[in-house]
């Protein structure tokens, strides 16, 4: 009941939006900022950048507000707009850099080398373990394509489902399964060439 | 053929959707035990992103966006890009009236460029007016004859 009341007052806000009401639109950031942000944030990695991307992907969704149809959930048509003006980030990102270079730290690699075995999965790593790990795979995501870190991302971080991947990606279900499937086997290869 | 299925089966669905079967396989070959190791890293890795937290719009992030947009809709004059151009534009023309005046200022005060010339600078030339039809000679060599009239005349820009 609540949510359907929601969902009309949603409505109403898109409409007014899509008639210039600037204030309309206001409630609409309010309500989905915080799921931009967190977009953002994990694609990009940049905490400094984050900001400035979201205040474009906001204006470029009030440019663009009047084509929304109410077929597809506004969220997931703004995540739409997001993905797209974060892969265009990246993919500058990664041309303006092409001498790009990372090395493990010496705790990454002890890592890598160990390993975590079943055993030790069975209990939860250490604080230094779980940073260690984590500077890892935000190594391996920096360092993949910008379409793997995409969907990887949405699925593995932002835990959406293949079919709200679709969505947002505006691609068939096999096609994000195949996609998907790919990155985590490119990224797995990547994992191997560090060792 | 049989590895590439579980180990899809171990991205998609973890381990323990295997079957009996399956798991001894992963047991007995090394190339899926390592694949499902590195798999179980890189996603307890993205778990641990996920659970990150995530940074906070600052105070006052969608006033300042309401702010822009309504500045990219107010009339001409308004919108501060009217003023960084206008103020270009300033720049601009002070620039080119400092160049013009420098210019002004360090050219000779008299020359073909500008104003008429002084008249000292050019030396009277003497002018040959022939009251007969003879040769007539300007200048000491041969001596100008008596019947030879010289008038020294000053030339003046009009
Ligand atoms: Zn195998």
């Amino acid at each position: 009941m609540e949510s359907n009341a929601q969902e009309r007052l949603e409505v109403e806000w898109i409409r007014r939006a899509q008639q210039g009401d600037h204030e309309a639109f206001g409630l609409l950031v309010e309500q989905y900022q915080r799921r931009v942000f967190s977009t953002v944030f994990h694609l990009v990695h940049q905490q400094n950048e984050v900001e400035d991307l979201v205040q474009e992907i906001f204006i470029k969704t009030f440019r663009a507000i009047r084509s929304y149809n109410f077929r597809a959930p506004f969220g997931a048509w703004v995540a739409r707009i997001s993905v797209n003006h974060c892969y265009d980030y990246l993919r500058r990102k990664r041309s303006s850099r092409l001498n790009y270079y990372w090395q493990l730290s010496e705790d990454s690699r002890r890592m890598l080398e160990r390993g975590l075995e079943p055993q030790q999965r069975e209990s939860p790593p250490s604080i230094e373990e779980q940073a260690v790990l984590k500077d890892l795979v935000k190594k391996l995501l920096d360092r993949a394509p910008a379409e793997d870190r995409m969907v990887l991302v949405l699925k593995e971080i932002d835990n959406l489902s293949v079919e709200e991947i679709s969505e947002v990606l505006n691609w068939s279900v096999s096609k994000v399964k195949v996609r998907l499937h790919r990155a985590r086997k490119r990224m797995l290869a990547d994992l191997k060439r560090c060792r | 053929m049989r590895c590439g299925r579980i180990q899809k089966l171990l991205e998609e669905r973890g381990e323990t959707s295997l079957s009996p079967v399956d798991r001894q396989h992963l047991e007995a070959c090394p190339d899926c035990r390592l694949y499902a190791r590195d798999w179980s890293m890189l996603t307890q890795g993205l778990k641990l992103i996920s659970q990150e937290p995530i940074p906070e719009p600052s105070l006052g992030f969608s006033a300042r966006l309401l702010r822009r947009l309504d500045e990219e809709n107010a009339p001409g004059f308004l919108r501060p890009e009217f003023y960084e151009n206008a103020g270009r534009r300033v720049i601009f023309a002070t620039l080119v009236l400092v160049f013009t005046l420098l210019l002004a200022m360090a050219l000779p005060a008299s020359g073909p460029v500008r104003h008429k010339p002084n008249v000292d600078t050019y030396w009277p030339q003497p002018e040959v007016l022939t009251t007969r039809n003879a040769p007539v000679y300007v200048g000491s060599f041969p001596p100008v004859p008596a019947w030879v009239e010289v008038k020294s005349v000053s030339y003046h820009w009009r």
